[in-house]
């Protein structure tokens, strides 16, 4: 039998992962030079100067020494845990709170239920929030463990990898991005609550929670995170509307909004509208925005609506979106 | 008989008198419907229609009963798969002209 200490377990898991998840997260972004010796050799060194890379490669070769020793009857998350409580009491805005709450959630979603596009929001907006330049170190401390929070269970969920995590990270801040800077007015006169400070010059808006305020007397939900509800779609996708009541949301919420739920739509037919079209009478209040392949959807009752045939929950579904009038709640949100 | 246009694809008919008998205004009606104005009338029916599948229409139904209109005496569907070419007209029973 051979003894090996928790520490040897750590250190020789962190030394395994360290490199991989700096690999990953750099994906050949990390500066290569090559200085030339005077004994005619050559060497070359690469710098890993990305802050935010190196917090999470030292966060997780941390995490993998201390998930072996968890299994040797270790607590592994001690820490996160005291930084969990000290950073939801602290001095921090209610918005900043409010992300630093979803963050350390993850570690108690079962692995099922963490999507990948919601973790790689969550990073993304932690890591624009470190950005904040009135953070004091202590406070920036409390971002970068709810970081290693949400890396360690998007890892562990197997929604995450070393290997795709940055340019996940990476494409959702791109989604997030606006050009030009401040905040302004809405076009309905609310103001955009959902605004923390970047550095660039450039202003950022990031779904905190998975919900985010909307001008119109209502809010909106994205299913997946705000960065997968807009883009570009596959051919052949057209956007529609399906007006519902609030249990039937919920079931929309439930499969995360990637296929139009089994069960949905009286008779097998789903019935939906084109987007902006007036709601038809006796649909419920809640409207689900999503994108369908319009080879699915079959004309019904007017030019402005459509029906779609179920079974089509292996139709993959896009760009879902739920907007719930205020004051009406969806079960299990 | 005068014959109003109806449609099979989750249509309601209305008897106009069952208004005025339970106290429920033509506002009331078209503002439960959501719709501007009626797919048809005369002075003796109003239609609706279509409606956006068999969940609202049996949303419909269900607001209708609580305005204190009774299904089949007052109101009924009208729902059946038929092609685009066929139309439908009724009229009222009671109508012997």
């Amino acid at each position: 039998m051979i003894a090996c200490s928790d520490g040897a377990i750590g250190g020789a898991a962190s030394a395994i992962v360290a490199p991989m998840v700096r690999d990953g997260l750099y994906d050949k972004s990390d500066t290569t030079t090559t200085t030339q010796n005077s004994d005619g050799s050559a060497t070359q060194t690469t710098s890993y100067e990305n802050p935010f890379y190196n917090a999470l490669v030292t966060g997780a070769s941390m995490l993998a020494g201390g998930s072996l020793a968890g299994a040797a009857g270790q607590n592994s998350m001690g820490g996160l845990t005291t930084a969990e409580n000290e950073a939801l009491n602290n001095a921090l805005s209610a918005k900043q709170k409010q992300l630093l709450a979803h963050a350390f959630s993850f570690e108690a979603q079962p692995a099922g239920s963490i999507t990948q596009s919601d973790a790689a929001n969550t990073l993304a907006a932690l890591k624009l929030a470190q950005n904040d330049p009135s953070l004091t170190s202590t406070e920036r401390g409390y971002f970068t463990s709810a970081t290693l929070s949400v890396y360690q269970a998007g890892i562990q969920a197997g929604a995450l990898s070393a290997n795709n995590v940055g340019a996940l990270v990476s494409a959702a801040i791109g989604s997030m991005a606006f050009s030009g800077g401040g905040s302004v007015q809405l076009p309905g006169g609310a103001s955009q609550s959902n605004v923390l400070p970047t550095t660039s010059g450039s202003r950022t808006s990031v779904a905190i929670g998975n919900a985010t305020n909307t001008p119109s007397g209502s809010y909106t939900i994205y299913p997946l995170g705000s960065g997968a509800s807009t883009g570009p779609l596959p051919p052949g996708y057209t956007m529609v509307t399906r007006w519902v009541s609030p249990d039937e949301a919920s079931q929309w919420l439930a499969n995360q909004g990637t296929a139009i739920p089994s069960g949905i739509g009286a008779g097998g037919r789903v019935y939906v509208t084109t987007p902006g079209a007036p709601q038809p009478g006796g649909t419920g209040p809640v409207q689900i925005n999503f994108a369908m392949p319009q080879s699915a959807i079959s004309q019904a009752g007017n030019a402005q609506w459509g029906q779609i045939f179920q079974p089509v929950t292996s139709t993959p579904i896009y760009n879902t979106t739920i907007v719930v009038p205020k004051g009406i709640t969806i079960p299990g949100h | 008989m005068k014959f109003i246009n109806v449609t099979p694809e989750y249509g309601l008919l209305v008897r106009r008198d069952a208004l005025a008998e339970r106290g429920v205004s033509l506002e009331t009606l078209l503002a439960i419907m959501k719709v501007a104005v009626p797919l048809d009338s005369n002075d003796r029916l109003i239609s609706f229609g279509p409606s956006f599948g068999q969940e609202a229409l049996d949303e419909l139904v269900k607001a209708l009963s609580g305005l204190g209109l009774q299904y089949f005496d007052d109101f009924v569907e009208i729902v059946g798969d038929y092609p685009a070419w066929c139309s439908f007209k009724v009229a009222y029973a009671g109508d012997k002209d």
